[in-house]
């Protein structure tokens, strides 16, 4: 890509100085802090200039005209949403439908979550948890009055969850096929895999109880898990990158070839493989999930590879034969 | 018009698929639209951005589908578009010290404000909300607090979570 890539975590932290720094209210002790940050390494400065860009983007609107132009933007928001909506409605669905499903629409209670190969779909329940719905995805979900009940039946979902509008709060739980995840006030993510479930906690903690067998395990924030419905695996370090997909964008860390392309597959309708013979090259990136042509291009002019679509359902990126 | 190295090829291809199509297009973008001046004008933007994408035309299978969706986004980012100039101007015209402003004024502001709305296009609407608050109206953690029902903290959290969506969008490309 044009410049060249930062890690997920200095971006984080970029981002998190610039709502630090934005409050208004700054100490003299935290602005230290963050000179000492910006000028610990290349990697902060360069990512501190991107969040410098993008609020930059706000300074070009003359200041007496800002005012006008934030009103304008938050109300587009919500009527767009209608519009948007109400256009779905009038053109049968398809692609329209698409888009609106995409943005956080408030889903009824009881709601039956479904994804399509491609898409990602975020939604807000109705206590104001986060639910995101991961490609190709199916969960439930079940609020009664004494349990919020996510069920992930295929796929994988990420949720941040917010305190309960009821009271006593009702304790927030996802089934998969292998056993219960309790949340305990948290960001995490659970996929359903073939026989297992992989839980990531990015915030917070989850209790898990698998179906079969009295054990029971918290996961804390930063841990990964696998587990059976007959016990729990190894806890690892959490990859912060697994959650990118909830932006829009694929992240690789210095990451194989052939992983990055079984991920993106489950991003494409039909077959799209990795030659065995270049498997182990390295990539490093983001990438938008929804403009797959652009990944393609992007692989093609960082990599010795090229691409080729066989057929329309047919893609498969080879080793390039430069003559 | 300007065509690219292999300009007879591509013209041909283009001129072929313009000839074949562009009364339909137009139609479906009418059926739409429900105008028909628009629809030709997105029909006309349809193809420029067909040529612009430099794509091997005789390659493409479906045509149809392939004209309506490049036109589908384009009259999705047209209806944006409207939705957020009358917003602006609506906003503005209740503003005491009103004053019209000039054309090309109004045109670098939507300009921009297309830009940040594209940007902040998918974020939860408390976090949009509270990040536009901020950096456009100059309001304080603790205002957009009380305005949104949250902590203070959790505005500081929405404002961390918006700037890194900005950050991996435009990483991204």
């Amino acid at each position: 890509m044009k410049a060249p890539a930062l890690d997920y975590a200095v971006l984080q932290q970029a981002a998190d100085w610039f709502a630090t720094l934005s409050g208004g209210a700054v100490s003299e002790p935290q602005r230290q802090a963050w000179r000492l940050w910006l000028a610990a390494s290349p990697e902060h400065a360069a990512a501190w200039q991107r969040v410098e860009a993008i609020s930059g983007q706000f300074e070009r609107v003359p200041g007496d005209r800002r005012r006008a132009a934030g009103q304008a933007l938050s109300a587009a928001g919500s009527s767009r949403r209608r519009a948007i909506g109400m256009l779905a409605l009038l053109c049968g669905g398809g692609l329209l439908a698409l888009a609106t499903a995409r943005r956080g629409t408030l889903q009824a209670w009881a709601a039956n979550q479904r994804t399509a190969t491609g898409e990602v779909r975020e939604t807000r329940l109705a206590d104001g948890t986060q639910l995101w719905l991961n490609t190709n995805s199916a969960a439930d979900i079940d609020y009664s009055a004494s349990l919020r009940r996510v069920q992930v039946l295929r796929g994988e979902v990420l949720l941040e969850s917010a305190h309960d509008t009821l009271v006593p709060a009702r304790p927030l739980v996802v089934d998969s096929q292998q056993g219960r995840m309790r949340a305990l006030g948290t960001r995490f993510s659970v996929r359903q895999g073939e026989g297992y479930t992989q839980l990531s906690v990015f915030d917070g903690a989850v209790q898990i109880s698998p179906v079969q067998g009295a054990a029971q395990q918290v996961i804390s924030a930063g841990q990964q898990v696998r587990f059976t419905a007959a016990g729990i695996g190894a806890v690892q370090a959490a990859e912060p990158g697994r959650q990118a997909w909830s932006h829009g964008v694929l992240l690789a860390d210095n990451r194989r070839l052939d992983d990055f392309i079984a991920e993106l597959a489950e991003y494409t309708p039909g077959y799209l493989g990795c030659d065995p013979q270049i498997a182990d090259l390295r990539l490093v990136g983001a990438y938008p999930l929804a403009d797959r042509e652009k990944i393609f291009a992007a692989l093609q002019s960082s990599l010795p590879v090229r691409i080729r679509h066989r057929t329309p359902w047919w893609t498969v990126v080879e080793p390039r034969t430069d003559a | 018009m300007d065509f690219p190295v292999h300009a007879s090829t591509a013209e041909h291809s283009l001129q072929q698929l313009y000839s074949e199509h562009h009364g339909w297009l137009n139609a479906w973008l009418r059926k739409r639209l429900g105008c028909a001046h628009n629809a030709a004008d997105l029909a006309q933007d349809t193809f420029m951005r067909v040529l612009s994408k430099d794509s091997d035309l005789p390659a493409i299978r479906e045509p149809r589908a392939y004209l309506s969706t490049i036109a589908h986004s384009l009259m999705v980012n047209f209806w944006r578009r409207q939705a957020i100039e009358r917003a602006y101007l609506d906003a503005l015209s209740l503003q005491p010290e009103h004053y019209a402003p000039s054309p090309e004024e109004r045109e670098l502001i939507m300009e921009t404000l297309l830009a940040i709305d594209a940007m902040l296009l998918r974020l939860p609407p408390k976090v949009r909300q509270a990040f536009l608050w901020s950096q456009l109206d100059g309001l304080t953690y603790a205002v957009i607090a009380e305005r949104l029902l949250v902590s203070e903290r959790m505005v500081k959290k929405y404002m961390a979570q918006a700037m890194l969506h900005c950050l991996l969008l435009e990483q991204a490309g």
